[in-house]
């Protein structure tokens, strides 16, 4: 048998023009088809991942009714969640989980009162906005989702100069030194440095008669602007003041009220049992995702406190799951549920897709155009290469006509015919993969930029720059396809040969 | 109380299959200018240039009750103090036109609420706080419409429809009002939304004689038709009617530190 092959392989590369030429056309059809496989498989995935990691998650365990109306009446209570906690870790197919608590409310920045209380027009200026309060458990947030990783960059400047204003509005003063006295401000601005300069800001500032002027209060308020943005902290170290306590917010609510790091925001809400709840927060960082909802409305702080002053200790609004297989996590969740059913049977797991269906609608969609050009480039493909395959071997009847009038039987020139495509189109295919799958290595870390910017879709910014993914189905279905249509392109010649005459094989032209 | 007779100007009452008193109509017919009166007189009686009083809220929802006082100068200033339970007790609402703020004592801050949350309960009630925003006079945003006489609960009443012009900032696909024939006191309101579904009913029960010797409803009920057991009761302790208020009375100090 080896010897027929290499008999067969010696045969391709007696006319090695033609075997280029043919090759050449496989080679390119293999790495095209690898290419776009590689490309669709990660835009796919990054639709997932732009819908699933900045807050959905891939999958989440629910109280039953809380999707349809996501209120504090609907929350996983206590008792429930301590029965997750324990159910969570045997799952072999989630790599991480995190407890949310999610609440509406009133945010506003924290001003001092005007000088002038009955100045109404400074309270008419007033910013104030709906948000989202989400309380979280940042080691556990870490392995759901990439919120500590949207950290907005620090900006030494801006703070200082928000410290200096805030500080001296502290004690009613005027704040026009505040740019000269942050200038030069270094991109290390905080720790000492920072509180020296904030006794600079605030001495000398006060009238010795104005029993009301605190200078103190004034410095206080400038250290709150010493340290550099970041996200919250494993531990709360608020955790002793049930009304104070840090917080995240998204970008665009930062913008909208004017806040920023150091600044102090107030939220007011109601708690599980109708009453009021209200607490200032310290803006510690800033989160910009691909998510505009998040950006717009969002602001994060500690669980256990947001879950305590809602009256709800120990509950939450929901169990993000971060699971191994993103495309799997429906199955995942269902899987899950026969579980949930007997050990906490008012809670239900639910994929991303039950969770946002318009993403998963519109991911569908982008999966079956990408398809349908994908059957568009394989016929192209293999009309092509048949038709080539086809040509390249009724160009050898001749030979095929020397053969048999020197003895050769037809079966044996037939096989041969066949092997020798197989061979030559398996070759040139592994060659093409080569190519591709370089070409998906080296794009998966230089995304293909199609230099549309992003487009933002169910609330989600998608990026038009793709990432493309190497796929062991793409090389496989690629190396396939050009085997298949070689092969069926030198059947129509083969069958031909099976009846050829010497005597017409040598008057073929 | 102007917040409340503001309220007026919107609520209606309503009765559906299940009240074992409902409304039956009858042939008697209003016209629109008619009708336009008979709201015009309805908002002249609930109204007085001024009101102080306490008042008591009930909220089935959260089965809680909270004291208030309150102080109203016509046409669109308001102050609410809450006074108990003590855990509550300072924080407030203030209308001043169309802007409404309020404070928590907690967190010593005054926030002002944007138009985006006044559809938003208010201290967890059944009411909104477009309810307390809303402009005293329904007649700025509704048209009236020509209006047909019933009886409700054995009382001879107009019942007339309320729809909004074409730029009021309002919620309500229609309202309903209904008002005793004899004295044009409110009996009831409906609220519908943009799917013409009854939302809301208002109702306005045990008209007493105030200080003033103006009979006035001290119970007032808004019942959720969409959450059958939910709805706020307020009940008003005591209440007077006056000629003015001082303007220091509405102002954030006011709001923060109490009169």
């Amino acid at each position: 048998m080896w010897h027929f092959l290499g008999l067969c392989w010696r045969d391709l590369w007696r006319n090695r023009r033609r075997t280029l030429l043919v090759g050449f056309v496989m080679v390119f059809a293999v790495s095209i088809m690898i290419l776009f496989i590689g490309m669709g498989t990660g835009a796919h995935n990054l639709m997932i991942r732009s819908a699933t990691d900045s807050f959905l998650g891939h999958a989440q365990i629910q109280r039953t009714g809380y999707l349809e109306e996501p209120d504090l009446e609907h929350q996983i209570p206590a008792e429930d969640l301590a029965r997750l906690e324990a159910i969570l870790p045997s799952e072999e197919r989630i790599v991480g989980w995190a407890p949310r608590i999610v609440t509406g409310g009133l945010i506003s920045k924290k001003h001092p009162d005007p000088t002038d209380e009955n100045d109404l027009e400074a309270y008419r200026q007033m910013l104030s906005e709906g948000a989202l309060l989400v309380g979280v458990q940042p080691v556990q947030e870490r392995k759901v989702s990439i919120l500590a990783e949207a950290l907005v960059d620090d900006d030494p400047h801006g703070r200082c100069l928000r410290g200096c204003k805030a500080a001296l509005a502290e004690i009613y003063a005027p704040t026009n030194s505040c740019h000269e006295l942050c200038t030069g401000v270094s991109t290390e601005f905080g720790g000492e440095a920072c509180l020296v300069l904030g006794e600079k800001t605030c001495t000398g500032r006060c009238d010795p008669e104005d029993e009301f002027c605190a200078e103190e209060d004034c410095t206080e308020r400038f250290a709150d602007y010493c340290e550099g943005a970041r996200f919250l902290l494993d531990e709360d170290p608020t955790a002793a003041t049930p009304n104070r306590s840090e917080i995240v917010l998204g970008s665009t609510l930062a913008r909208v009220l004017g806040a920023g790091v150091g600044d102090r925001v107030a939220l007011t809400s109601g708690t599980s049992q109708g009453r009021p709840f209200a607490s200032l927060y310290k803006v510690v960082g800033l989160v910009k995702t691909g998510s505009t909802e998040i950006n717009r409305t969002f602001s994060l702080t500690y669980y256990d406190k947001l879950a305590a002053g809602l009256e709800l200790p120990g509950a939450a609004s929901f169990v993000v799951l971060a699971v191994d297989d993103p495309d799997a996590a429906s199955s995942i969740a269902a899987s899950l549920n026969k579980k949930l059913a007997t050990q906490a049977p008012e809670t239900v797991a639910l994929g991303w897709a039950e969770l946002s269906p318009e993403m998963d609608i519109f991911v569908k969609i982008d999966q079956g155009s990408m398809l349908v050009m994908l059957g568009l480039l394989v016929a192209i493909i293999g009309v092509i290469l048949a038709n080539i395959v086809t040509m390249s071997v009724m160009e050898r009847t001749r030979e095929y006509g020397v053969r048999l009038a020197v003895g050769e039987s037809h079966r044996r020139i037939v096989i041969g015919l066949i092997v020798e495509i197989a061979l030559l189109a398996l070759t040139f295919s592994l060659i093409g993969a080569a190519i591709g799958e370089a070409g998906n290595f080296y794009f998966a870390s230089h995304p293909i930029d199609f230099g549309m910017g992003e487009f933002e879709t169910t609330g989600v910014i998608i990026e038009t720059k793709y990432p493309t993914v190497p796929t062991l189905y793409g090389f496989l279905f690629s190396v396939g396809t050009v085997v298949f249509f070689a092969v069926a392109g030198a059947l129509y010649p083969a069958w031909r040969v099976r009846k050829l005459r010497p005597v017409d094989a040598l008057r073929f032209v | 109380m102007r917040m409340m007779v503001a309220m007026v100007g919107l609520m209606a009452v309503v009765c559906l299959n299940e009240c074992p008193l409902r409304a039956q109509p009858t042939e008697l017919q209003l016209g629109a200018a008619e009708a336009e009166k008979v709201i015009d007189d309805m908002e002249e009686r609930m109204r007085g240039k001024a009101s102080v009083g306490e008042m008591e809220m009930y909220i089935k929802r959260w089965d809680r009750t909270m004291r208030m006082k309150f102080w109203e100068l016509y046409p669109d200033k308001s102050l609410v103090r809450l006074t108990a339970p003590a855990e509550d007790a300072g924080m407030g609402s203030l209308k001043l036109g169309k802007d409404l703020w309020s404070y928590n004592p907690k967190i010593d801050q005054v926030q002002k609420i944007p138009p985006s949350l006044m559809l938003d309960s208010w201290m967890g009630s059944d009411f909104t706080n477009d309810d307390i925003s809303r402009s005293s006079s329904i007649k700025l945003d509704y048209t009236i419409e020509p209006g047909a006489g019933t009886t409700y609960n054995g009382v001879e009443s107009w019942r007339v429809t309320l729809r909004p012009k074409p730029d009021s900032p309002v919620v309500w696909e229609k309202l309903v009002v209904e008002v005793a024939r004899d004295d044009y006191r409110p009996l009831r309101q409906e609220y519908y939304d943009e799917k013409g579904s009854l939302a809301r009913i208002m109702y306005f029960e045990d008209y007493r004689e105030s200080k003033s010797g103006k009979p006035y409803p001290y119970k007032w009920r808004m019942e959720n038709r969409q959450d059958k057991d939910r709805y706020t009761e307020m009940r008003i302790i005591s209440m007077e009617f006056k000629e003015t208020l001082p303007k220091k009375t509405f102002t954030i100090r006011s709001l923060k530190r109490g009169r």
